[in-house]
């Protein structure tokens, strides 16, 4: 493997997201020692990871190659017609020209002690692309994204499948004797790009 | 100076056609008892649509 990847020792490999070489960094030649190399070596990760979305469409153009093999794609559209347009599709890991493989928002009821709580698990992107908004509503109405009321169960779990996502799990805080009913959606918004 | 540097580095990388096509597959299991996936095989492809490292420590 080391010929293959034709490393020298000490070499630090970073990849992009489609496995391909984006940088070496040699650590006999840079020593983490250092802040200033450290510094370095996380600006080329965050580099690699830079996602790209030249038509600013809101559906990075990997993505649209991959799917549609071309970056012609319209986030609002339902290219499948199974009810999920692209954006959603691309959101939660989906495939936007399969009617069987659709956005999922899994629901259950978790046991803390003796008492049954809500819980949502998701998949989403890894990554900054996007924000997920867990919110809450009692109504329908008014909605709110409130640590009092839901509760990440840990870090999103990377599901390493080569999807590229990762499975975020939310809690609502308050147990379900503690109130009748309640309302959960997931938000997507896409982080405005530097 | 250090800008020069990755740039001639990514060059070379892109020089050699590395950038443009995935790099060769393997797969090795994960002996970090810290990790998650400890005793898992793992390969680049599990991380496919994300960015990886990979730190090459020891002649083999």
């Amino acid at each position: 493997m080391w010929n293959q990847w034709e490393v020298q020792y000490r070499d630090v490999r970073i990849l992009d997201a489609q496995n391909r070489l984006f940088a070496t960094f040699n650590l006999t030649e840079h020593n983490l020692a250092f802040p200033e190399e450290r510094d370095a070596l996380k600006k080329l990760f965050l580099a690699a990871a830079q996602i790209v979305d030249a038509d600013a469409d809101q559906l990075p153009d990997e993505w649209e190659q991959r799917h549609f093999r071309h970056t012609q794609a319209n986030a609002a559209e339902d290219s499948d017609g199974d009810g999920r347009d692209n954006f959603t599709e691309f959101a939660f890991g989906s495939d936007p020209q399969s009617v069987l493989v659709i956005p999922s928002v899994r629901t259950s009821l978790i046991s803390v002690g003796n008492q049954p709580f809500f819980s949502v698990t998701f998949r989403r992107h890894a990554g900054s692309f996007l924000d997920y908004v867990v919110e809450t509503s009692s109504d329908l109405q008014h909605w709110t994204a409130s640590a009092s009321e839901v509760a990440a169960k840990g870090p999103p779990r990377n599901l390493y499948d080569g999807t590229g996502t990762s499975e975020a799990t939310y809690n609502l805080v308050k147990g379900v004797s503690d109130q009748p009913h309640k309302f959960v959606r997931v938000r997507v918004v896409p982080r405005p790009r530097q | 100076m250090r800008r020069l540097i990755w740039n001639l580095i990514l060059g070379a990388a892109t020089s050699t056609g590395w950038a443009s096509v995935p790099v060769p597959d393997f797969h090795l299991t994960d002996t970090n008892p810290n990790s998650e996936r400890n005793s898992v095989r793992v390969s680049p492809r599990d991380y496919l649509l994300q960015v990886s490292g990979y730190y090459f420590g020891a002649a083999g």
